[in-house]
């Protein structure tokens, strides 16, 4: 029981010490102490458990489902309480919901004594590592940021003691949700996880902040009541709280039983994971300032509904449920790609490919054989190291440009080298093979293949249609940020308020990202094929030669180009100005006009509105979406 | 196949340019024949190689020369994977990657030409992945293998499962070819098409590796073109040859197309030529052994 214990203490443990501490200085040598110590702790777990998989532990603790009772409790009441502050009906509603859900459950649930509460393997370990290291570089880059971020925006009301104390307190509600097998107690940690995205979204306590805040609080809280009237039906039906047991039961019991309560559980994560038709609250979700969003869409809050997902994959495995989870995702998919393409705001952009990412997650876990939860656990991986260096990157970004615009960032290259150097690589690891999403897409499209059902070939067409509209708005975004419009002009000036930690936090995003690229052959072969086989009793990684080649590949594409420019680092003279018909009239894309007059020119990337606007596609997507989440209600209730 | 690939992966890193550089040469004289001219003697494409690489290189800036070298090694390494035998979907994204460098070369420069060529490009890449991709998944289906010579040594010709997916790739060949209808980021003739688009800031050496790299790109498309008909030798010359004449002909019979005509058009080819083969075809064949 210890060392699982210490690990989701711990960050409350410096976030209450955080809270507690004014002057600046010190706390800010506690906040990096808290994420030093909980990554230190993450890793330790990691190395001490690794050859003992799975691990089991339980809890003999007298009293504990009143313990989750109250728990569950305080955060109905905050939830009333805030509600009835900013006038929400809607959310008081829910809060009460909530708490009556949360009596009626410990009647019906707290006599049923759990036999493991918390067990540790391969894929626990893996998002362990995901949020101690992902999430403590962010929290080490928020120390940097919010300094900036409050001096840009003096209207905000300084509340970074309350920031800090949620930062840290959502990666220990994390590290619980991630160990718990007893469902109640995940339910608790799940529940936090939304209070603590409430707080950190609405951290700038205005208007816009307060509406995404709520939507997010709305929907998460209905997905949290949705998981827990799934426990008390899992309860009522089978006697059980327990995920490994449920997952036991799938193997063996009639699947109609079982289908209600899986079906809930799908929908707290679909919901969790912003899938269509829930996606709103994620979008909304970016008001938030720079670190919340990386965290949000990295290593927590999404990656939790994910996990939740993967965890369901044998029982979803060739369920109605499962299929319909599948679909949802891969509509989700599609239309998160196609949006992007007419975003012209950098965050919005990651956003939506941050769903696009998520749906083909939740499609892999949804139709759940081994290869496909093989595809899934990679995804998870390679996203969260990508993504959270592109978020924080941009925030960096945004604060030398000042805008979030992505045409503002046409030519960084000169203007932030190092910042636009991190944004190559995080968006090379998006969309481009060798890099991880790339290759993980190109294991999905096997895994389909080798899937004997009629859904395969619909899948493929939509991976093969969706990854080929990433490259339209990753390839563009890449070819603003190294524009160069005078080759003699100054470089570097725009990256004077960069923070130590800033750099720090990218710098080690940059080289994770890199490794997670190189190493991933053996995380397969340590981690992800070892849970494989004791999940489903057969193991899956692609084929050695395969991995092998991709991993030369990462180390050409990062070598060749690096070598090139190495060679051609001297070549300051001899550079000829870009074609102007003819007429250029000096440095930096000037060209003589009829009168002889000067003229500049300024180029734009595209957006293509007209064929992929977001706001025709996202409402499509939500209405297909709201279909499918109506129709696995109808199939589990009917 | 025993061995024999590392050799003929080395004979296309010799000799690949040399081939795709005659089917260059032998183009132009069919396109010439065509249009009723006489044309140029078929080592022409050899002739303005040399030519490029004897002018001054002037790079706009530092970064440009480096991606544009970088997109003929990658270029090249696409073909000796495919040759060498390792798994064409991987490969088919691995030339993704070479595309992007000499899109992010003509981006690099800021111009408007290049840049509106770079979009272009960018474009067309969206618009024939997902039938290339549909292609190879169809291969896979006829052969059970990701390995070229596998699908080539399969006991039908794969035309004969897939016609619909051979229409749709020769149809977004002619993007990859730069080929007309479809030359909208580039096109072979410097005058046409807003001043050649994504290279018109390349001159030289440089435009001589990005002609380079095409004529190794040539060489694979058409390889892949093979595994259509690779069934006896007659049937894969035969098969090569018909193509390469229709992609010939097309080129010279259909005009320009705006950017937004492509992409819907490959799109709808590739749902209803490219999907409407692979689905019938894969629920037939689940029902055979």
């Amino acid at each position: 029981m210890t060392l699982p214990f210490y690990l989701v203490a711990t960050p409350f443990f410096f976030g209450l010490l955080v809270l507690m501490i004014r002057p600046d200085k010190l706390r800010r040598y506690l906040v990096m102490a808290g994420s030093a110590s909980q990554a230190a702790l993450a890793i330790a777990l990691a190395i001490g458990t690794a050859p003992s998989l799975p691990m089991r532990y339980v809890v003999t603790l007298p009293g504990l489902d009143y313990l989750i009772l109250g728990g569950e409790l305080a955060m109905a009441a905050f939830v009333a309480i805030v509600s009835v502050v900013k006038r929400r009906p809607i959310t008081l509603l829910l809060g009460i919901a909530q708490a009556v859900l949360a009596i009626v459950g410990e009647r019906w649930t707290g006599g049923i004594e759990a036999e493991t509460h918390f067990v540790i393997d391969q894929v626990s370990l893996l998002m362990v590592l995901i949020v101690g290291v992902v999430g403590g570089l962010i929290i080490v880059y928020a120390g940097g940021y919010m300094w900036t971020y409050h001096e840009e925006h003096p209207a905000i009301k300084d509340r970074r003691r309350l920031f800090s104390f949620t930062m840290l307190s959502f990666l220990g509600a994390m590290y619980g949700l991630i160990l718990s097998n007893d469902l109640r107690l995940m339910l608790l940690f799940w529940e936090a996880t939304t209070l603590a995205s409430f707080i950190l979204i609405g951290y700038a306590g205005n208007k816009e902040a307060d509406k995404s805040a709520f939507l997010a609080l709305n929907l998460n809280v209905l997905g949290g009541i949705g998981f827990s009237i799934g426990i008390m039906i899992l309860a009522a039906r089978t006697g059980k709280v327990e995920l490994d047991a449920l997952l036991a039961l799938s193997y063996t019991t009639d699947a109609a039983l079982l289908a209600a309560p899986i079906a809930l559980f799908a929908l707290a994560g679909l919901v969790k994971s912003a899938q269509l038709p829930f996606t709103p609250w994620l979008l909304g979700a970016m008001v938030a300032p720079t670190p919340v969003s990386a965290l949000l869409h990295s290593s927590t809050m999404v990656k939790a509904g994910v996990y939740l997902l993967i965890r369901l994959a044998p029982a979803l495995r060739g369920t109605t449920v499962g299929y319909l989870v599948s679909f949802i995702g891969i509509v989700t998919f599609l239309a998160g790609a196609f949006a992007a393409v007419s975003s012209r705001n950098a965050k919005r952009v990651l956003a939506l490919s941050t769903v696009s990412n998520l749906g083909l997650i939740a499609a892999c876990a949804g139709i759940g054989t081994y290869q496909l939860v093989w595809v899934a656990l990679f995804l998870v991986l390679f996203h969260a190291v990508a993504k959270a260096l592109l978020f924080i990157s941009v925030g960096t970004a945004s604060v030398g440009t000042g805008s979030l615009d992505i045409e503002s960032m046409s030519g960084l290259i000169v203007g932030m080298p190092r910042v636009t150097l991190f944004l190559i690589v995080g968006i090379s690891c998006m969309f481009v093979a060798p890099f991880g999403m790339l290759v993980s897409k190109w294991a999905a499209m096997e895994a389909f293949m080798s899937l004997n059902s009629m859904v395969s070939p619909f899948m493929i067409a939509a991976l093969a249609f969706g990854s080929a509209t990433t490259v339209l708005f990753w390839a563009k975004w890449m070819g603003l940020l190294i524009r160069i419009p005078d080759p003699k002009a100054p470089r570097g000036l725009l990256e004077d308020k960069i923070t130590r930690y800033e750099l720090n936090s990218e710098t080690s995003l940059m080289v994770l990202a890199i490794a997670t690229c190189v190493l991933y052959p053996l995380v397969s072969k340590f981690a992800f094929e070892p849970y494989l086989l004791d999940t489903y009793g057969r193991a899956f990684g692609l084929d050695r030669g395969n991995m092998m080649i991709t991993v030369l590949m990462v180390c050409m594409t990062v070598a060749v180009p690096a070598l090139l420019l190495f060679i051609s680092r001297k070549q300051r003279e001899g550079l000829s100005s870009a074609y102007m018909s003819g007429r250029v009239a000096g440095p930096g894309l000037s060209f003589k006009g009829s009168k002889g007059e000067e003229l500049h020119v300024v180029t734009r990337a595209y957006y293509l509105e007209g064929v992929f606007g977001e706001k025709r596609i996202l409402s499509v997507g939500l209405v297909l979406g709201a279909l499918l989440v109506l129709i696995t209600l109808g199939t589990v209730l009917i | 196949m025993n061995g024999i690939e590392i050799y003929i992966a080395i004979a296309y890193v010799l000799l690949g340019p040399i081939v795709g550089g005659l089917m260059d040469g032998f183009d132009r004289i069919v396109t010439a024949r065509l249009q009723g001219r006489v044309g140029p003697p078929l080592l022409q494409p050899f002739y303005d190689l040399r030519k490029l690489f004897t002018r001054r290189l002037a790079p706009v800036n530092r970064l440009q020369m480096p991606l544009i070298a970088s997109h003929l090694v990658f270029a090249v390494l696409t073909g000796i994977l495919f040759f060498y035998g390792s798994d064409i979907l991987l490969i088919i994204f691995v030339l993704t990657l070479a595309s992007v460098f000499l899109v992010l070369a003509a981006y690099s420069t800021g111009s408007p030409y290049s840049t509106i060529g770079a979009d272009r490009e960018l474009l067309l890449m969206t618009a024939y992945e997902p039938m290339i991709i549909i292609a190879l998944v169809g291969l896979f289906g006829v052969a059970k293998s990701f390995n070229f010579y596998a699908i080539l040594r399969s006991p039908m010709p794969a035309f004969l499962y897939l016609p619909g997916i051979y229409l749709g790739l020769v149809f977004v060949l002619q993007m990859k070819l730069r080929k007309s209808p479809f030359d909208i980021s580039t096109s072979h003739h410097a005058h046409q098409e807003l001043v050649m688009g994504i290279t018109a800031d390349m001159g030289g050496p440089a435009l001589g590796l990005v002609e380079l790299a095409h004529w190794y790109e040539t060489v694979y498309l058409f390889a892949l073109i093979l595994l259509f008909f690779g069934w006896s030798l007659l049937t894969a010359i035969l098969g090569v040859a018909f193509t390469y004449f229709l992609i010939i002909f097309l080129d010279n019979v259909t005009a320009r197309v705006k950017w937004g005509l492509a992409l819907s058009l490959s799109w709808l080819i590739t749902l209803v030529a490219g999907a409407g083969n692979l689905i019938p075809f894969y629920i037939i064949s689940r029902g055979m052994p």
